[in-house]
């Protein structure tokens, strides 16, 4: 039999999506290392607004490697990557369910939670694979230009992006099945993802807001952190810590739950309009 | 004492195999073996699908109300019931798609909810709409429940849909209706599962292609498999059941096996006369009875003995004489006029 035949189905449906983040990454990656050494010469004396400085990260100065880096791709480049998981993830379960789908996986003899583990596998692994990809456009593009900055740290930068989208994977699959329909899992997912990185752009500008920044896993990724200091173990076992429970939540409550059939969520949406009219004078 | 062990009893280890990574090998039972070797065994078989005061409430409304129902191994179960009557809310608790209210299921001794995988290897499900992948082919969709399933032979699914017509090679997103459904019951077949859960399954088939399923149904059942047939037509539920259940608004209204069903099935006769009406009343011979009058037609409700009609009525100028099948409808009004009286 053909292995983890739903990862590999999963994997397939997300793929042109991924392709399509892998190559903006790619060509974002060539695009900055090539325009570096201009820009670096006409931005040597330049003094970053301060609500801008967040983009930097710690690094110093936009003029550096590191901070150009970390302005031009990694404040961004995860953001791509955390909306692609949580679109992902809220298909596994409240996406098919919606279309119906579900219904012929579950069917199987296959337990519930390995149909969520099969397909979080598949999204996991198109992450980590947009990531790793990526790299070889820097390192390739590097032997052309003039770029002080090591393939490691770069290649550091790159993971570090990892864990986070899975962390985000994660919520998706928690919204996806705790509320009742994509749409409402979609937004509560994308509502959190947004909050979280205003907090880490605003804070560094906003004095006030600056220890509030922590709050916001975008601080904990930081791609400067990453490009300066090497990999934050710590950091990363948190965000796979967080995932892990994420994944073992959703498992439990997808296991517990009713599976609806398509043709009932329109009587079950009506059911919930009638609720809101009720409470009406 | 020879007690055999009946493959899909054996539901320890399809459990412990469902839930192994990459490994969901259950061994799919030839029923007419395993049955052979059942009757060497001492134990009584399992109940192929057993349900005890099954109930589930959706929001206040009491949507399968307390059924209790055994079938038997190798029969085709007719589970009829108007839209919304709660037929496959039924078949998503056999399943373990829904929790039970309360009450409880089980599918060859195993428990519908808190076993549900292993009734998965057992059980083989169309849903009542079926939905597929749009962007696989239906081959695809065969091979991705053969592999899931543990099934090494993929013929008998091209067998399958070759006896039903149906084109594997096009992708799912471009199958009209019938073929989506066609697809559901070759993928519901797969690996001859013991148990046949199928929720509405001609429904939208040209009726070629229905007889085709009926008979591909029967001869599942003479192997032993036994079968939950779900419908709102009453003739077809007729044509291929060996038993009958009429649900309406959760409830068991009535179980009965499918030849004496028919013993005391009413039919419908509309008789139009040339001349004078006969006098109301004057048809009331053995088992027919006066429904309605309009105009020359008269409407009777005839039960087995359609001689002594035949026999009232050549004392009249009969103009035409038409018989209808009764509805499920016409099925459900008697029974509600049975119980208003
Ligand atoms: N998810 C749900 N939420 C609320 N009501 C439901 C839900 N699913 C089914 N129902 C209600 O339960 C009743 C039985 O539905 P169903 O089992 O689909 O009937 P059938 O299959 O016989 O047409 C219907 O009245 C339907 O509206
Ligand atoms: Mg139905």
């Amino acid at each position: 039999m053909t292995r983890l035949p739903i990862t590999r189905k999963t994997m397939h449906d997300h793929s042109s999506a991924a392709i399509a983040i892998l190559l903006t990454m790619i060509a974002v990656a060539v695009l900055d290392l090539s325009i570096y050494p201009s820009y670096h010469a006409s931005l040597k004396d330049f003094e970053i607004p301060d609500a801008l400085k967040g983009f930097l990260g710690g690094a110093t100065s936009i003029a550096t490697p590191v901070g150009f880096l970390t302005a031009e791709f990694f404040s961004w480049v995860p953001l791509m990557l955390v909306a692609f998981a949580i679109v992902a993830a809220t298909s596994t379960t409240a996406g098919d369910e919606a279309s119906g789908a579900l219904d012929l996986l579950l069917a199987q003899p296959v337990a519930r939670r390995r149909v969520l583990a099969e397909k979080v596998l598949g999204i996991a692994a198109l992450i980590a694979a947009m990531c790793l990809l990526s790299f070889p456009a820097f390192m390739v593009t590097k032997l052309f230009v003039d770029f002080d900055l090591s393939n490691v740290k770069i290649l550091t930068a790159v993971v570090n992006m990892i864990p986070i989208s899975w962390m985000f994977l994660g919520l998706g699959l928690l919204a996806g099945v705790i509320f009742p329909t994509r749409a409402s899992a979609l937004t509560v997912a994308f509502g959190l993802m947004i909050a979280a990185y205003v907090i880490f752009t605003l804070g560094s500008a906003v004095e006030a807001l600056s220890s509030v920044r922590m709050a916001s896993p975008f601080y904990w990724a930081d791609g400067s952190h990453a490009l300066l200091h090497g990999l934050p173990w710590e950091r990363v076992l948190v965000f796979l810590g967080i995932s892990a429970a994420e994944l073992v939540a959703a498992a439990l409550i997808f296991e517990r739950r009713d599976i609806m059939s398509s043709h009932t969520w329109p009587k079950r949406l009506t059911w919930a309009r009638r609720q809101v009219q009720a409470t009406r004078p | 004492m020879n007690v055999t062990v009946l493959p899909w009893r054996a539901h320890d280890s399809a459990v412990w195999q469902a839930a192994t990574p990459g490994a969901v090998h259950y061994a799919s039972p030839e029923p007419g073996a395993a049955r052979e070797r059942g009757l060497m065994s001492d134990e009584p078989l399992p109940v192929p699908i057993s349900m005890r005061g099954l109930t589930k409430v959706f929001d206040e409304q009491r949507a399968v109300d307390g059924l209790t129902l055994d079938l038997r191994g190798g029969e085709v179960f007719g589970f009829l019931g108007p839209n919304g009557a709660g037929k496959s809310t039924t078949i998503r608790m056999l399943l373990g798609f829904i929790r039970p209210t309360s009450g409880s299921a089980s599918i060859h001794g195993l428990d519908c909810t808190r076993q549900a995988t292993a009734v998965h290897a057992l059980t083989g499900y169309l849903a009542g709409e079926v939905h597929l992948f749009p962007h696989l082919t239906g081959r695809a969709h065969t091979e991705l429940v053969t592999s899931l399933r543990g099934v090494h032979d993929p013929e008998p699914a091209e067998e399958l849909a070759a006896r039903l017509d149906l084109d594997l090679t096009r992708k799912a997103g471009a199958y009209s209706k019938g073929n989506r459904q066609k697809l559901g019951i070759v993928m519901a077949l797969i690996g001859a599962p013991p148990v046949l859960l199928l929720d509405e399954p001609t429904s939208g088939l040209d009726p070629i292609i229905q007889h085709r399923v009926w008979e591909i149904l029967r001869e599942r059942a003479a192997r032993g498999t036994t079968i939950l047939f779900s419908s709102h037509v009453l003739g077809e539920v007729e044509q291929v059941c060996d038993r009958v259940g009429v649900l309406r608004d959760g409830r068991l209204v009535t179980v009965e096996p499918v030849a004496d069903w028919r013993a005391h099935q009413k039919r419908r006769i509309e008789v139009t006369f040339a001349g004078a009406l006969p006098a109301p009343g004057a048809l009331d011979v053995m088992g027919v009875r006066e429904v309605a009058r309009h105009g020359p037609t008269v409407d009777l409700e005839i039960g087995d003995d359609v001689d002594a009609l035949i026999k009232a009525l050549a004392n009249y100028n009969v103009l035409d004489l038409r018989t209808y099948q009764p509805t499920l409808e016409d099925l459900l009004l008697g029974y509600y006029r049975q119980e208003a009286t």
